[in-house]
């Protein structure tokens, strides 16, 4: 089978999307006849060393771009894979990856899947798993046409290092001279102030609908930082602009893999565990003692979040400076 | 302006407790018994449809709001919501179809109505269906029109009769673009956007307009590329061990002691 | 001259401990209120006198001995449990009164299955004492929808009453006996035996008094055989509130004993049933016990049901699953707020209660003044959930958007003006203006009226046992300026 990974080098997420990748090749295409290679589309010149640095396949090609705006991408990879015999193109799991599946597939004439967990190509058809239901289900779908496009799903990357290769064949395109699409008559990019640090945070403290307002939430903040916690809430919390929405922790928020996670006053929807189900250690605070995040939490505390995480502090405080 | 927004009533999963997630034979999990409701997607759909058009009088742009939903299940009360929230009509498609994993004939039925109409310049759909999670709708749609499509967005303001400014969440930040339509937008995560709710004075008043009901039967359906092959339920369980205490401080001790400070240690 | 709050404070730690006693600023802003002001506390907005101090007790002394200081020195105490109140039973109505919370009092001391009766302190949680017994094969047949939230102190000091209550009564036919503490400091305990004529029943002096006459620290409740496997669900829909009320009354006064009979008006219906009642009441019971009596009142039930035309039966399935995600948890409670902020769409209810005969008529005339006096409202619906021999009850639901004004307003220009509606309609036709949430502090206007001249009892009552006002000032008997 022929398999080619696209990245998007343009996003300031490319390692995360890297490692996605390389996990994932990793898990699921280790079978001798498999071939892979990457596409990866970036802007910055200076930039394209270090990119390349990050491909999980032994050939790339390059191909240099003004800006990753979806329909141009969409009409370059359309061209240029125009009669190549690749049976699957895999994405990563951000928004871009989710959307270039979907899209690729419609234009190619190929099935596609997104937020695929889990793979396996029978020659004629590829099985792949998706959970569905909010979390809930794991799916098992069928994707009868080549090609097939599916992006991965959230979470997959791991620590594993990406196999720096020294013979990599790289092919350079320059596609510099596409054209914005008409439909976008101005546009300005606004960068994240910083860089979303949820998803490879070591040790979690995520604040739930039981903190009743903004000051419970900037004050559970705080604790995170006293406690030297990342601070991350679920997503009511971010809906009701408590916090900002970079902090939600979830499927439509980080998925974290954090070794110790805290939860404090949230009930534990699937929707929200999923994106701290990969912790390794994971501690429930909660009133309510029929709450489901204590079942699906290694220790469980039944009392008021603030009481315990104060207490918290103090202990802490008692055994090393913190 | 006219703005179609699609949505889909579901159950709310969360409602469901461990016992009722049992699969049976043909892949389906018994939700019948809850009352359908809007994802979150949905509701900021319809809220920042209604917002567009309650600007509409500063703007100077006149804002048309359809709202259409292919459902099995008649979902009435939230249609006459919308109704009575002032939507300049409310379609359903009628559908006795499984379509919980099926964007592409949701996406086809779509696209053919559109078309049909062949009225609207904005579409507005949810990122996705909490039951199917197929996250492809909006994207098919965007295809089979050959509209340009922006994804996660989570702020819209109209400019004039063919331009907005649309801002929405991408993999490292944001980005504002003025653009032109067609276009579909697909709705993210948005906050402060609730739906509102309708005064009884208003579901009176608009709330008993007719529904205008289409069927399914009427469509083509193309053939899936994806199937379902197998549903099966996660369980997500750990040891669950409560720290039993007299007082929160008892509490968090013991949780220090027992169970934090080596695993802290280590990082 | 009334003490100053550094001295109760002083005093309250020498009698419960230092750690007993709270005087953190927020914890006393959310202690001046309950359920009642809830749109306000969200907001931030507290307008009430603050208390001086809640203090959480560990055991009948320190209840005696906060209560006797209190009452030497003439400052009002407020007895909490759950913090559940929905009627301003919890507001602190005094400047510097003690919040006395016996939510740490939460043992179950006995469950005594061959007597039938199960003993506990006031904090006990319903929710677990419940879940302890069931494991067991038995119930207290005691099931409001606060049932996780509220504590059987509490729950008897407001003459609470469940959704089981058609077989096994309210919290009064429920509680054996009592252990409370009065205004002097002295301890009072009534035995636990089946019946007695002996004098007046003086368990009806504790059980609803609202906090006004004596604190409770334990009680003890009958406990019964719990037997879900034989539980009946029958559902129907039907166009009219009235055949409803007809059907109700049949099944009371032919004798049957169905756990549950409840009755939803369109709107109240649609609130939950939409997925399968659109625009129709809704009614519902089921039948439990052994088997037999399951059974057979079931069936009683549905040739009953049977007898008119309108009647429509629905899938049991759907009654069952409903009552199993009806109670509210605290993530409810974290989700209405929420949507309360972002929507400022509210939700209160009133309930009261009348013989068959007006029932109706009390339903028809609340329905239409409200709905024709009363701006912004976006749901006004009702339902029968309890029923007796002589009548049933109405629990109003109203939802509102809350327009164009102040959060400390809202009270004023939406909920009261709805609750003097229908309390004023209730009284005036001849039914009871409290049905099972009690007085609190908003009906106390009405109170003369709803008792006529059974009042004397009532103020009787209150100047023999608590002859300093020192108990929940404000709270039934209305606060004299
Ligand atoms: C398609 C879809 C995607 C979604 N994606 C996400 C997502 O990415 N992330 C996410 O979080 N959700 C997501 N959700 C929503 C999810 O289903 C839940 O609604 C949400 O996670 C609930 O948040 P919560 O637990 O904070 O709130 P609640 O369910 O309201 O729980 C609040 C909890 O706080 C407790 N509590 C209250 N007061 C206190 C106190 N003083 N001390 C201690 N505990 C207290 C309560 O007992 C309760 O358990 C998604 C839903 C859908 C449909
Ligand atoms: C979502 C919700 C659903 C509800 N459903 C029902 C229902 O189905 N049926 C029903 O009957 N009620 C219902 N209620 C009302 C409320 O739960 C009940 O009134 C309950 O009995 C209060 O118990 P609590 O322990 O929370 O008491 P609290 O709220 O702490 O106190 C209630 C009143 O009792 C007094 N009190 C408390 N403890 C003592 C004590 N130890 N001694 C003397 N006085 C005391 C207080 O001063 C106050 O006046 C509901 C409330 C909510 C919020």
């Amino acid at each position: 089978m022929i398999y080619k990974g696209i990245l998007n080098g343009c996003s300031t997420d490319i390692a995360t999307q890297a490692g996605e990748l390389n996990n994932f090749i990793s898990d699921n295409l280790h079978s001798e006849d498999t071939v892979g290679s990457t596409i990866l589309f970036y802007s910055e010149k200076e930039q394209r060393d270090a990119l390349i640095r990050l491909v999980p396949t032994e050939s790339v090609k390059l191909v240099r771009i003004t800006r990753y705006q979806p329909e141009n991408i969409l009409k370059a990879l359309t061209t240029m894979e125009q009669g190549e015999m690749t049976h699957l193109y895999l994405f990563p799991s951000g928004f871009a990856g989710s959307e270039m599946a979907v899209r690729l597939a419609f234009r190619m004439k190929g099935s596609s899947l997104v937020q695929v967990k889990q793979i396996e190509y029978s020659g004629v058809q590829l099985i792949a798993s998706k959970t569905v239901y909010a979390n809930h289900v794991l799916g098992t779908f069928k994707l009868t046409k080549k090609p097939y496009c599916v992006s991965l799903a959230k979470g997959s990357a791991n620590d594993q290092a990406i196999n720096t290769r020294d013979k990599l064949i790289v092919t350079e395109y320059d596609m510099t001279h596409l054209h914005e699409n008409q439909f976008i008559k101005a546009s300005k990019a606004i960068p994240r102030k910083q860089a979303s640090n949820l998803t490879n945070t070591r040790f979690l403290l995520i604040g739930g609908n039981g903190m009743k307002n903004k000051a419970d939430t900037q004050y559970l903040k705080q604790i995170a930082d006293t406690i030297g916690a990342d601070f991350g809430v679920s997503r009511p919390v971010a809906m009701s602009g408590w916090t900002s929405l970079h902090r939600q922790v979830g499927v439509s928020g980080s998925m974290t893999k954090a070794a110790v996670c805290i939860v404090a006053g949230a009930s534990g929807a699937a929707a929200f565990y999923a994106g701290i189900e990969k912790s390794k250690f994971i501690v429930a605070i909660n009133t309510d003692s029929r709450a489901p995040i204590n079942k699906t939490s290694d220790v469980a505390i039944i009392d008021d979040y603030k009481a315990v995480l104060d207490e918290l502090v103090k202990v802490m405080r008692e055994d090393r400076p913190i | 302006m006219n703005i179609l927004v699609c949505f889909i009533a579901a159950p709310d999963l969360d409602k469901l407790i461990e016992e009722d997630w049992v699969i049976d034979k043909d892949l389906q999990i018994d939700t019948s018994f809850l009352k359908p409701t809007l994802n979150s997607y949905d509701e900021s759909a319809i809220e920042i449809a209604l917002r567009l058009s309650d600007a509409s009088q500063k703007t100077k742009v006149s804002i048309n709001h359809k709202a259409l939903t292919i459902a099995s299940t008649p979902a009435t009360t939230i249609l006459k919501t919308l109704n009575a929230l002032r939507f300049k009509q409310v379609v359903r498609i009628d559908s006795q179809d499984d379509f919980r994993f099926r964007p592409g004939a949701i996406a086809y039925i779509l696209s053919q109505y559109v078309l049909k109409h062949a009225t609207q310049d904005v579409l507005f759909l949810g990122r996705q269906s909490t039951v199917g999670e197929n996250a492809k709708t909006h994207l098919l749609v965007a295809e089979r029109l050959g509209w340009p499509c922006i994804t996660q967005v989570s702020g819209i303001e109209v400019i004039d009769e063919n331009h907005l400014v649309v801002t929405s969440q991408v993999d490292d930040g944001q980005i504002r673009q003025k653009i032109q339509t067609p276009c579909v937008l697909c709705i993210g995560e948005v906050p402060n956007t609730f739906m509102r709710v309708p005064t009884i004075k208003d579901r009176m008043l608009y709330g008993k307009r007719p529904i205008e009901i289409l069927s399914t039967t009427d469509f083509q359906l193309p053939d899936e590329t994806e199937e379902l092959l197998d549903l099966k339920v996660i369980s997500h369980e750990r040891h669950g061990i409560f720290i039993e205490g007299e007082t929160p401080e008892q509490k968090a001790r013991e949780l220090y002691k027992m169970y934090l400070k080596e695993r802290l240690e280590k990082i | 001259m009334p003490l100053k709050r550094k001295q109760i404070v002083e005093a309250l730690y020498n009698i419960a401990g230092k750690d007993h006693v709270v005087t953190d600023e927020q914890i006393l802003k959310e202690s001046s209120v309950d359920r009642f002001r809830r749109f306000e506390a969200y907001h931030g907005v507290y307008s009430l006198p603050m208390p001086a101090a809640v203090v959480y007790v560990k055991n009948t002394h320190d209840v005696a001995a906060v209560i006797k200081f209190a009452n030497e020195n003439r400052v009002n105490v407020v007895p909490r449990t759950g913090h559940s109140a929905t009627e301003g039973g919890l507001e602190t109505a005094l400047e510097n009164s003690i919040v006395l919370d016996g939510s740490g009092m939460n043992q179950i001391l006995a469950i005594d299955t061959y007597n039938m009766q199960a003993t506990v302190q006031c904090g006990a949680s319903l929710q677990e004492l419940d879940d302890r017994l069931r494991e067991q094969g038995y119930t207290t047949g005691h099931s409001p929808q606060s049932k996780p939230l509220a504590q059987l102190g509490g729950l008897v000091a407001t003459r609470s009453i469940g959704q089981f209550s058609t077989l096994y009564g309210g919290i009064e036919d429920m509680v054996v006996g009592l252990e409370a503490v009065f205004p002097d400091g002295g301890i009072t305990r009534i035995k636990n035996v089946p019946r007695r004529a002996a004098g007046p029943d003086i368990r009806h002096v504790i059980i609803g008094n609202e906090g006004t006459l004596c604190f409770i620290t334990e009680i003890t409740v009958k406990i019964y055989k719990y037997f879900p496997e034989n539980n009946q669900f029958l559902g129907y829909t039907l166009d009219n509130m009235k055949t409803g009320f007809e059907i109700l009354r049949e099944v009371m006064v032919n004798g049957y004993r169905p756990s549950v009979a409840r009755l939803y008006d369109p709107e109240d219906g649609a609130y939950h049933f939409s997925h399968f009642a659109e625009d129709r009441c809704v009614l519902i019971f089921v039948a439990e016990g052994v088997k037999p009596i399951a059974d057979a009142t079931a069936t009683a039930i549905e040739d009953i049901v049977d007898r008119h035309d309108e009647c429509v039966k629905v899938d049991p399935k759907l009654i069952e699953k409903w009552f199993a995600h009806l109670n509210w948890d605290p993530a409810n409670l974290a989700a209405e707020k929420v949507e309360i902020m972002e929507t400022k769409n509210v939700c209160n209810t009133t309930e009261i209660s009348a013989n068959w005969g007006i029932i109706n008529d009390i339903y028809e005339v609340c329905m239409q003044r409200v709905r024709n006096e009363i701006p912004d409202l976006t749901l006004l619906g009702g339902h029968s959930s309890h029923s007796y021999l002589n009548g049933t009850n109405l629990y109003f639901v109203y939802f509102y958007n809350v327009v164009d004004c102040k959060p400390e307003e809202e009270l004023t220009k939406y909920h009261l003006a709805i609750k003097k509606i229908i309390v004023e309609e209730t009284i005036k036709a001849g039914g009871s203006m409290c049905h099972h949430h009690g007085v609190g502090k908003h009906r106390t206007h009405w109170i003369q009226k709803e008792y006529g001249s059974s009042y004397y009892i009532l103020k009787k009552l209150k100047s023999a046992f608590d002859p300093n006002n020192i108990m929940n000032m404000g709270t039934i008997i209305p606060l004299e300026k």
